[in-house]
């Protein structure tokens, strides 16, 4: 029995840990995914309301290069924000033009060597669909990912009692259940009882006259 | 409004210099040379042309000239061009435009100009006024921007300050415009579902629409359960805002209003109106592409600009104690004053 | 090891059910601490812009009591952000001015702890303040929105596990547990007959070797006793005998266990489920490539592919048990496999209509090699009596597959795309392959059974009235809807109506569930009751008559789900009765037809009726809407049920009176 315990047990403890760990996973994806909505919705409303201000006062004329009260919304939008690392308003060329981080004015502005921050981008469009620049927004990386880490550590590690708990319990289960067919098994194999029907066709032969021996 | 009269002094006085190089340069090295012919005077739109022109670094070099309201015929500038052979020629308007283009199926080409490309603005029909048989490919040395909003767009604008129950509407007769402009509020009655209350201007004796009687007509629109009062851009409405919308406002009557010029000093409540400048870039942006070679000029569309300008007029908007829905507030343009 | 199987599964799966619920309430704790203080921030943004938006309106003069639209405007705001129940304006004593919330706000407002206050900063008279409340049971909600996801996937992944069961354990112990199980069933009973040998290796396989011993003297004795009676020509004694022979079928022969026959369903399974996992969005992606070709609707465009595949599926069936037969099993259900490989990750690179049509038919000669050599290992391994239970391992592989496959791909096809799935349906492919490899054995005593079909007896058979009927109003009818709504029309109009592919995934799942519980409930009652033909034709009537569920309300999902219901209840009625009633049939038309002909014209003309459904339902789908089209094919099937009602009535009723013991 312990043989047969030692060749089968582990399929099922490889099967259920297996579907623990892969549902914690997904736990961890979906809570992520919503904690990144959340985050990008929010840049979203304010990159909109910026965006909407730029484009009321490109059709009064004034074109993005020149909008002077930039700088100062900007620096307000960013400042409700500690993680914000900076609102940009950039050029079609990509080229900062106005940001609440003074030290990034004149820069050019560059998504792929921008790896520490998180950041959502959105297109101001004039009055015929023509692009005229992006607002961009830049939000401190490195702690949103502690926090997704940590939220996957947790998750997983939680896991771990989870599983332990499932694995055990069904393998004891699984056991239990080869177990019994075993008993079974063994009952009708060595005949114990004379209850079963291969002792009942045995008894009628008898009757008949036959000679059997179980 | 004019917040650009510094510049648009500027682009005056430096009318024919040169702009600096940033972008793509014609071959020969120096700057593109364009023929404008404008109707009344330096506008937005030109601002709004150079604007564009300046910040995609194209080097031009303006040739001015003014029509000065028609009085100067147009055979000048088209004899004046044939000699010049600018690169591009702007014309302002719709008679400066046909004094200059022609219209597409004109039996006599030699009056006009068919080998330069024209980029007009501010024609407000260049269909009904045979300058082109198509918008989306107008086959021909010309293209350009219109300023005109779609009614159905106008309509709309007006539906979501408040729905409209009944549309009235105050037309002069005689305008081909306007009747066109009914016609069309007539055929969107059903699909969009309101009422319609038509009245005419007063003619006076030789025929001409006259001012008499508007106080008694708007009164009468108003009588009749309009809920509205749509201020086409009919010419002789044009001259009469000054006792139009005292009279609306006299009966309570919200007024739409299809031109900046209604808003701005004629008192409507809202209108939603094409600005000049950007109507100058859009022309702007298709001289561009002419200019650069990106596109043969017959191939460029003629377009209108995908949004327009929403200015609310508070004052009014008090005096009738209609205010607008306050999300408009994003987007609109608001007069205080 | 089916009893066993059945008990590990539903032990498996009840301790996954049970983790995953203290998954999730930590899971829930969890995400309320990482969500919270980011809801708190979009609060304050919202609350921001909109006292910015009222500050502007109150600094242009209009009055506070005239902010027109306001509540309006708030409703908007709260329709694109979930996570927040309310927005208020107040004035200072609290009352609410304008004000907005959603629906799943349970909280009320003036609950302090789950919401934000600012105050209009500019305008002097009286402090008016923008409230927004936060939703504290969105972190909650966020997990039980995963939750059925979670549980599907739960459920299927012990599925697919089981299955695999086989691997696992080893062929060896795997025969051993079957075996005894296979002889303590049959001893409980009463059937005494012997058992083909099992592996002794293991205590399993001790136990049935035991058991055979007890059973070998038992006929010992009997033959030993036969003979005796023989010679003292003892008639009482023989019939007693002869009772005794047919109580306890002593003498008898030997009960064909089919343990050999499980070596394909690993491979099969694997495949058959990297094929279902294309359900879900297969219509939607052909739509995607399509390009519109005049003169034909646009849903017609969307079933050429499916038609091509259906088709080709069709067509290679007749010849590939033969092609199987001399290749060898396991390497044809190999070459199937790789085949799958290729079409499915062709699929997902291909760019326009032609080119997926043709990768399609790539993957449906790999899949008719696959199914081809499973059924043909299957008819290897059993002999005639027990052919059918080992169909049945076949059959249900297939539907525990076509179950497990569409959530499956639905979900991944939601996360990571329709290609990345196709790719994920091609390793599931070169599973099979490696699945194959493992387990099937190289060489099996081939029985000699005669050609598959003998093409002149296509005449007799399609002209005989009852089987014609049964064909042609019964089974074809039977495939063309199942087709036409599972694979074609369900999955396209879900995604209309906006569903994601892991609900449509779900939705799917109906049919097989239904399948799978209810098909030994049904067939064991038809065959009871001898009523297999009216089985056919209720289950049918049922299939047809739960189209119309669309027509009720085409807004919401439950006409859907109430219409797939009705037809996996009904052709779960139909389908076996249905098998049977064709051999039955078969035997009684002529001695000349070969049984093999009239299975293999009934599997022809069920292909055939596969391959219609997307014609149909691409063909009426373009004219006239879903709900119409739903309505017409069922409307259809279920006329064809009620005429070959009528026909049993009509034709000799004798002929449909079937006894169980000739089955």
């Amino acid at each position: 029995m312990f043989r047969l315990a030692l060749r089968t047990l582990p399929v099922f403890a490889v099967i259920i840990g297996f579907a623990v760990f892969l549902a914690a996973y997904m736990n961890f994806s979906g809570v992520r995914s919503a904690y990144l909505d959340l985050i990008r919705s929010r840049m979203a409303m304010i990159a909109e309301g910026i965006g909407g201000d730029i484009t009321a006062a490109e059709s009064l004329g004034i074109g993005l290069a020149e909008q002077a009260t930039l700088p100062r919304l900007l620096s307000m939008q960013a400042s409700t924000d500690p993680r914000m690392l900076s609102i940009d308003v950039a050029a079609e060329d990509g080229k900062v033009l106005f940001s609440s981080d003074v030290g990034r004015v004149g820069m050019q502005d560059d998504a792929g060597t921008d790896a520490g921050a998180f950041r959502l981008q959105q297109r101001i469009v004039n009055d015929f669909d023509a692009p005229v620049g992006s607002v961009i927004l830049r939000l401190d990386r490195t702690a949103m990912d502690a926090e997704i880490d940590a939220l996957r550590f947790e998750i997983l590690r939680g896991a771990v009692p989870a599983a332990v708990a499932a694995v055990l319990a069904g393998c004891l289960l699984c056991l239990g259940l080869l177990t019994l067919l075993h008993r079974r098994a063994r009952h009708t194999a060595e005949a114990s009882s004379g209850d079963d029907p291969i002792s009942r066709a045995a008894e009628e032969m008898r009757g008949l006259g036959g000679e059997v021996r179980l | 409004m004019r917040r650009r009269t510094f510049l648009g002094a500027a682009a005056v006085g430096i009318a024919g210099a040169v702009v600096p190089a940033l972008g793509a340069e014609p071959a020969s090295g120096k700057p593109f040379r364009i023929y404008r012919v404008t109707y009344r005077g330096r506008t937005e739109v030109e601002d709004g042309f150079d604007d564009y022109l300046a910040a995609n670094g194209v080097p031009v070099e303006f040739i001015e000239r003014d029509a000065n309201r028609g009085a100067v015929p147009m055979a000048d500038f088209v004899a004046e061009i044939r000699e010049l052979k600018p690169d591009l020629v702007y014309t302002w308007g719709t008679p400066v435009t046909l004094g200059i283009a022609g219209r597409y199926d004109a039996k006599d080409k030699q009056d006009f100009i068919t080998d330069i490309p024209i980029v007009f603005a501010l024609v407000a029909s260049p269909v009904a006024a045979g300058l082109v048989a198509d918008r989306e490919h107008p086959d021909r040395n010309l293209t350009g921007a219109v300023h005109v909003v779609p009614t159905e767009t106008q309509l709309r604008a007006m539906q979501s300050y408040r729905p409209i129950g009944r549309l009235g509407v105050l037309y002069t007769a005689s305008e081909q415009n306007s009747v066109s402009i009914i016609e069309e509020l007539r055929r969107l009655q059903g699909t969009m579902g309101f009422g319609l209350v038509e009245r005419q201007f007063r003619v006076d004796a030789e025929g001409r629409p006259s001012p008499d009687g508007i106080e008694e007509l708007v009164g009468e629109i108003a009588a009749e359960g309009a809920n509205w009062l749509y201020l086409l851009p009919d010419t002789f409405l044009g001259t009469q805002y000054d006792r139009v919308t005292p009279a609306a406002l006299a009966v309570k009557l919200p007024t739409f209003g299809a031109a900046e010029l209604a808003i701005r000093q004629g008192g409507a409540l809202v209108a939603l109106i094409s600005r000049y400048y950007s109507v100058g870039q859009l022309a702007a942006s298709k001289a561009v592409k002419i200019l650069r070679n990106e596109v043969p000029v017959g191939q460029i569309p003629i377009e209108t600009l995908k949004r327009f300008s929403l200015i609310i007029n508070m004052p009014v908007a008090k005096q009738l104690e209609l205010y607008p829905p306050i999300d408009m507030l994003n987007y609109a343009e608001v007069l205080t004053g | 090891m089916s009893g066993l199987r059945i008990q590990f599964s539903v032990a498996i799966i009840a301790v996954l059910m049970a983790a995953l619920v203290f998954l999730s309430f930590q899971t829930a704790r969890r995400a309320e601490t990482i969500l919270q203080p980011q809801i708190e921030k979009k609060a304050d943004v919202v609350a921001r812009s909109t006292v910015a938006l009222v500050e502007r309106a109150l600094e242009l003069g209009i009055p506070l009591d005239r902010l027109e639209g306001a509540a309006a405007h708030f409703e908007s705001i709260l329709a694109g952000n979930p996570d927040l129940s309310f927005i208020e304006l107040r004035d200072a004593s609290g009352r609410v001015l304008y004000g907005a919330h959603s629906k799943a706000g349970g909280e009320k407002p003036g609950d302090r702890a789950n919401e934000l206050a600012m105050p209009l900063g500019k305008v002097g008279s009286a402090p008016v303040v923008v409230a927004v409340g936060m939703d504290p049971a969105y972190a909650r909600q966020v997990v039980s929105t995963l939750w059925l996801d979670l549980l599907i996937i739960m459920f299927v992944t012990a599925l697919v596990a089981l299955e695999l069961i086989y691997v696992g354990f080893g062929a060896g112990l795997y025969g051993a547990i079957e075996g005894v199980e296979s002889r303590l069933r049959t001893i409980r009973k009463g059937d005494l007959r012997l058992h083909p040998p099992v592996e002794a290796d293991s205590e399993f396989g001790r136990f049935a070797r035991a058991l055979d011993e007890r059973l070998a003297r038992l006929h010992a004795a009997y033959e030993g006793l036969r003979k005796q009676v023989g010679e003292r020509s003892d008639a009482v004694s023989q019939r007693a005998l002869d009772m005794l022979r047919e109580r306890f079928g002593l003498g008898e022969g030997v009960v064909a266990t089919p343990v050999q026959v499980i070596a394909m369903r690993a491979p099969l399974f694997v495949f058959m489920l990297a094929e279902e996992l294309t359900r879900p969005f297969l219509p939607v992606y052909i739509r995607s490539l399509a390009t519109p070709i005049p003169g034909l609707s646009q849903s017609f465009v969307i079933s050429l592919p499916m038609i091509a595949f259906l088709t080709v599926v069709a067509l290679a069936q007749p010849f590939l048990g033969s092609v199987t037969e001399r290749m060898g099993r396991r390497s044809s259900l190999m070459s199937g496999a790789v085949l799958g490989l290729v079409g499915y990750v062709a699929s997902a690179f291909v760019g326009d209509l032609v080119e997926l049509t043709v990768a399609r038919m790539v993957s449906a000669v790999g899949f008719a090699l696959v199914f081809a050599s499973a059924q043909g290992h299957v008819i290897d391994s059993t002999d005639i009596r027990h052919r059918s239970s080992g169909m049945a391992m076949f059959i249900g592989a297939i539907l525990v597959a076509g179950l497990c496959g569409p959530p499956i791909g639905g979900i991944l096809a939601d996360r990571i795309g329709i290609p990345g799935t196709f790719i994920v349906a091609g390793l599931l492919s070169a599973c099979s392959f490696v699945l194959a490899y493992l387990c099937m054995p190289t060489h099996t005593a081939r029985r000699a059974h005669g050609p598959a079909i003998r093409w002149r007896d296509f005449g007799p058979i399609l002209s005989s009235p009852p089987l014609a009927a049964l064909f042609f109003l019964c089974a074809m009818p039977a495939k063309i809807i199942l087709v036409a709504f599972c694979f074609f029309l369900v999955p396209l109009q879900m995604e209309a109506m906006g569903a994601t592919q892991s609900m449509t995934g779900r939705m799917l799942m109906i049919y097989p569930i239904a399948m799978v519980l209810l098909v030994p409930f049904f067939a064991a009652l038809a065959d009871r009751r001898n009523k297999r033909a009216h089985f056919v034709a209720v289950g049918g009537l049922l299939a047809g008559l739960s189209a119309f569920a669309v027509l009720v309300d085409a807004g919401s999902f439950l006409p859907i789900v109430l219409m797939l219901l009705g037809l996996g209840i009904g052709q779960a009625m139909s389908i076996a009765p249905l098998s049977g009633l064709v051999g039955e049939l078969g035997r009684a038309l002529s001695p000349s037809v070969n049984e093999n002909s009239v299975y293999g014209i009934f599997r022809l003309v069920e292909r055939t009726g596969n391959a219609l459904g997307p014609l149909v339902a691409g063909t009426l789908l373009g004219v006239y809407g879903f709900s119409t089209t739903v309505a017409i094919i069922g409307g259809l099937t279920a006329v064809c049920a009620v005429l070959f009602l009528a026909v049993i009535g009509l034709l000799r009723p004798a002929k449909f009176q079937l006894h169980a013991t000739g089955s």
